[in-house]
């Protein structure tokens, strides 16, 4: 095991990534994020490098990687679109994950494959307008019809609904029982009494899809019950575990991007007649930019490595993606200022890193519940 | 007087500015942003008010209320609409400086027409300087002055020539005028010039008024900041308040107060020290270093409660629904303007 916890393997899959990340979606990714398209064509090429399915086994059509060699990829890709990082993050750490840590072994060979090489979009539905950082308080009711699942309800903030074919969702048995009556189950795109609503007008990732799902009276078969009945919250608290790590590896990338940018532009800009890189207020913003994207780095790589150790990790990933997130905004938002007014332009990427950035603090729960999530588990309480 | 020290007049001038914003401008405040329209009705009716003239000599029809005035009734514009409050800022920027550099009666009577609302006036928010090619007979002038603020719809612009001569030409020039867009004031008619040799029209000489340009920028987009902190404050006590998670009022819980806190108290000192800065130069004290502290106070203040500000509405916070998505965006702006807050901050002492 090398530095970080890297082995060359893990270091030549980032640098094929990288490659692809600064030669194919770089170009475009201004562009993406001006009039708010989603990366279509981007994502099924990303699938048909097997990039959609890099930490699940190759029996199910996964690339056979691990869970650095994933967050590596994210961050990476993060580097220059968050937009598409983070349609790949929802698609492989919330939609493919619980199919493949829950799932039945016929649900796992159907869903799987498509999934995992790309040729199917995956989402997860756990978000609802009165259910946020309370998730337990899930409003999307089922109930038993015949060999029915009746499903009524909304979600809100959904990635990649618009796109996806198949949503893994979370409904309640009975509200009063809150997080003890939740299952998780799967929806296919196109079942009747299932729709997309409003999409999102966003401050960044405007590239990704964030839609509402609604469902009425929707009525799935038996066999989507994802899990055991009633023990769904679990399998949703145990898929943000892993969720968060790669919410945290996309601040990562979004900061490591948003500093090689700048130490472009010092390197090659001159203020006041000065080399920007030789003034000192600039030299600290970067020490302290490039300091503290290391710390987080290694929370991350960390807590990918526990994740593939199979521990667990609910703790690593709440400080890591706490960590990282903020690192993601604190950094575009300072190395902003280096570049001035020049760089509010839309014609500059930082102010995009930064609105992107924001997310991450906010989505697969805000910092405030990462806190409640890590001072539970070190109080013991 | 009221506990900020504030005159009556003053409270009188806040208190109509700040109804008619409530009225006016709240209701269409964020869809103006989302489309990026400049607000000309909304600029003109503020005209009506006289909001540009605040600051102006009783000579050119101006209230002759001071800078402590203008600040307090832009700040009462940011917190409903920045990008508003930006564009009367840069109005009266303008009024102030026809009305302080100009001589003779033709720039008078523009100072007034300025102030009044009936000539609009535009100018950059990056770097104001242009070559001169040639002043005599004629200025000609290269260069790019980009971040116009105003620049959709105004008919005259504000701008320096690097014989370190401030002037005023009618506008837009014969050149190219293109739209701006930005992460924040989406909705001040933001543009960009570039000038190739080109004639300036009506050229109007305001001569050297560096320093006096540098304390109203500072001022004026203080009090936006300002505004924008106030308007984080309005959004997100009662939102923090009607928002129940786990069977509460999410205001109940000490890292949502916290945010809340932060954003108050942060109001309250970039208020402060802006006020201070403002009455310091309007009793004729030497007062830039305060000034200084203020712009970047208030600055930094804005961005840190706009941050708060989105946290407190989570997932809401993150889309265009609501106010903080827009005073973010609008905050990080000012913060980034020269000089930034970062690079202002090793040069305040």
């Amino acid at each position: 095991m090398g530095l970080l916890e890297l082995t060359d393997a893990h270091l030549r899959f980032r640098d094929q990534v990288r490659d692809f990340a600064q030669r194919v979606i770089a170009p475009q990714a201004a562009q993406l994020d001006a009039s708010g398209t989603f990366p279509i064509e981007l994502i099924r090429e990303l699938g048909a490098r097997g990039w959609l399915g890099i930490p699940f086994p190759k029996e199910y059509g996964g690339l056979g990687l691990d869970c650095r060699s994933y967050i590596l990829a994210l961050e990476e890709i993060a580097k220059v679109c968050a937009s598409t990082a983070i349609t790949v993050a929802a698609h492989c750490s919330l939609a493919c994950y619980p199919i493949f840590a829950h799932g039945t072994e016929h649900q796992k060979k159907k869903y799987l494959p498509p999934l995992l090489r790309g040729e199917k979009l995956g989402s997860f539905g756990l978000t609802e307008p009165n259910a946020g950082s309370d998730a337990g308080a899930t409003e999307t009711t089922v109930r038993v019809e015949g060999d029915k699942w009746i499903i009524d309800g909304q979600k809100r903030f959904i990635t990649n609904s618009s796109y996806a074919d198949v949503v893994v969702f979370t409904a309640s048995h009975d509200r009063t029982l809150k997080t003890k009556a939740i299952s998780a189950f799967l929806v296919e795109r196109g079942t009747p009494g299932f729709r997309v609503g409003r999409h999102e007008d966003k401050l960044g990732l405007r590239a990704s899809d964030t839609a509402e799902l609604w469902f009425e009276g929707c009525a799935l078969p038996h066999d989507n019950l994802l899990g055991p009945e009633r023990e769904g919250f679990k399998v949703f608290m145990e898929t943000l575990d892993g969720g968060r790590i790669s919410i945290g590896a996309l601040g990562l990338g979004i900061a490591a991007g948003a500093l090689e940018y700048t130490l472009e532009y010092v390197r090659t800009h001159v203020r006041n007649g000065m080399p920007m890189h030789r003034l000192q207020w600039v030299q600290e913003l970067i020490a302290e930019a490039a300091t503290e994207i290391t710390c987080a780095r290694h929370l991350i790589y960390h807590a990918a490595a526990l994740k593939d150790r199979g521990a667990k990790i609910t703790v690593p990933s709440a400080m890591a993606k706490l960590y990282a997130s903020e690192v993601g905004t604190r950094t575009c938002r300072r190395l902003m200022d280096i570049i001035g007014p020049e760089g509010v332009s839309v014609l500059h990427p930082l102010e995009r890193f930064l609105r992107d950035a924001k997310l991450m603090e906010i989505g697969e729960g805000t910092s405030q519940i990462q806190k409640v999530v890590i001072a539970r588990e070190v109080l013991g309480k | 007087m009221d506990w900020l020290g504030l005159s009556d007049e003053q409270l009188l001038v806040r208190k109509e500015v700040a109804e008619f914003c409530r009225k006016e401008v709240a209701p269409v405040a964020l869809e103006l942003d989302r489309q990026g329209i400049a607000p000309t009705e909304l600029f003109t009716k503020l005209a009506g008010l006289g909001a540009y003239a605040i600051p102006l000599p009783e000579a050119q029809g101006g209230a002759n209320l001071g800078m402590l005035t203008t600040v307090v009734a832009l700040e009462e514009v940011a917190r409903v609409l920045p990008s508003l409050a930006l564009c009367a800022a840069v109005q009266t920027i303008v009024a102030l400086s026809v009305a302080s550099g100009g001589s003779g009666h033709l720039q008078k009577e523009l100072a007034a027409s300025i102030g009044r609302g009936a000539e609009t006036a535009a100018m950059s928010l990056a770097d104001n300087t242009v070559t001169a090619l040639a002043t005599s007979p004629a200025m000609v002038v290269e260069g790019e002055l980009d971040l116009i603020s105003n620049g959709s719809f105004a008919r005259h612009l504000l701008l320096r020539v690097s014989t370190a001569q401030w002037g005023l030409c009618g506008f837009p020039p014969a050149v190219e005028l293109q739209a701006v867009q930005a992460i924040g004031f989406r909705a001040s008619g933001l543009a960009k010039v570039r000038f190739a040799a080109t004639e300036l029209v009506d050229w109007q000489p305001l001569g050297q008024i560096d320093e006096r340009m540098e304390v109203w920028r500072s001022l004026l987009l203080a009090a936006v900041a300002v505004g924008i902190c106030q308007g984080c404050l309005d959004k997100s006590v009662p939102y923090a308040r009607a928002r129940h998670q786990f069977g509460q009022p999410i205001a109940n819980f000490d890292m949502v107060r916290r945010l809340l806190g932060e954003i108050s108290w942060r109001t309250a000192a970039a208020r402060l020290v802006t006020y201070d800065a403002a009455f310091q130069w309007d009793r004729g004290y030497s007062a830039a270093e305060r000034i200084a502290t203020a712009f970047a106070c208030s600055r930094e203040s804005a961005m840190v409660c706009a941050d708060c500000a989105v946290q407190v509405f989570g997932g809401y916070g993150y889309t265009k629904d609501y106010q903080p998505e827009m005073f973010f965006r609008d905050a990080k702006f000012l913060e980034a303007l020269s000089p930034s807050v970062s690079e202002a901050r090793s040069r305040l002492v």
